[in-house]
C-alpha cells in the first residue's frame, strides 16, 4: 500500500465498522530482520527502504487518532516473529519477493551457504485502536 | 471481522478461530488460492476469500466489528 494512499483507505474501511469498533494493525518495526542459523546472526535483510514507509503509514493511523475518529491504542506491544525455512536459499528466494525490503548480495551468498534451516528474525508491533463513536 | 492484505492465510487461521466470521481480502490471487486451498476444514464455514484491495471492497457500512491490517499498511 503506498503510503501517500493509506489514509484514504482507512477512511474507507472505516466505513465498514460498527460504532466502537476495533482496528489491529499488525506491522513490522525496527531493528530490521536478521537471518540466523541456531541462534548466530548470517546476515541482515536491508530493509532501509521499508521502514519509512512503514512509518508513514503508522503517521496515517495517528492522525486519524488526532481527527477524533480512533481513540488512541487501547493496546501497544512489540515482539519478535520468527520465520523458519528448511534452508538457506528458501530464505533468499522468499525474501526477493518482499516489497521494498531486500537481502544484499553478500548476506544473499551466505544465506544460500547455510547447511540446513534457518529463520528469520523480525520485531512485529501490533497497535489495537477502538473507533470513536460520534464523528 | 475484515482481514486485510491475508496473503496465504497464515494470520487468518488464528484470528477464525476466535472470530464469529471472517472476510479475508488480498489483492495477490495466487496467495488468496493458496489461503483457500489450506484452510481448514473446521474453519471453511465461517471464514470467506476475496481478491480485493483495501481502496475497493465494496463492504456494507457498519457491519463489521473488527478491521485487522495483516503487514498490509
Amino acid at each position: 500500500m503506498e503510503p501517500e494512499g493509506v489514509v484514504d483507505v482507512l477512511r474507507h474501511v472505516l466505513r465498514a465498522l460498527v460504532p466502537g469498533g476495533w482496528v489491529v494493525d499488525l506491522a513490522s518495526v525496527p531493528p530490521g530482520a536478521t537471518v540466523e542459523r541456531e541462534s548466530v546472526v548470517v546476515g541482515a535483510i536491508d530493509e532501509s527502504a521499508f521502514f519509512p514507509r512503514a512509518a508513514a503509514c503508522a503517521a496515517a493511523l495517528d492522525g486519524l487518532v488526532l481527527e477524533g475518529l480512533l481513540l488512541p491504542p487501547e493496546h501497544e506491544e512489540d515482539f519478535p516473529v520468527l520465520i523458519h525455512y528448511s534452508s538457506g536459499s528458501a530464505a533468499v528466494a522468499d525474501v526477493a519477493g518482499w516489497s521494498h525490503s531486500r537481502m544484499p548480495d553478500e548476506v544473499a551468498a551466505r544465506v544460500r551457504a547455510v547447511e540446513g534451516s534457518v529463520v528469520i528474525r523480525e520485531t512485529n508491533r501490533v497497535r489495537a485502536f477502538l473507533t470513536a463513536y460520534s464523528k | 471481522m475484515l482481514e486485510i492484505g491475508c496473503g496465504n492465510g497464515r494470520l487468518t487461521w488464528g484470528i477464525a478461530a476466535t472470530a464469529e466470521s471472517v472476510l479475508a481480502i488480498d489483492p495477490d490471487p495466487e496467495l488468496v488460492e493458496l489461503a483457500r486451498a489450506s484452510c481448514p476444514a473446521e474453519l471453511r464455514e465461517k471464514v470467506r476469500f476475496a481478491v480485493a484491495s483495501a481502496a475497493e471492497i465494496e463492504i456494507e457500512p457498519q457491519s463489521v466489528d473488527l478491521v485487522f491490517f495483516s503487514w498490509s499498511l
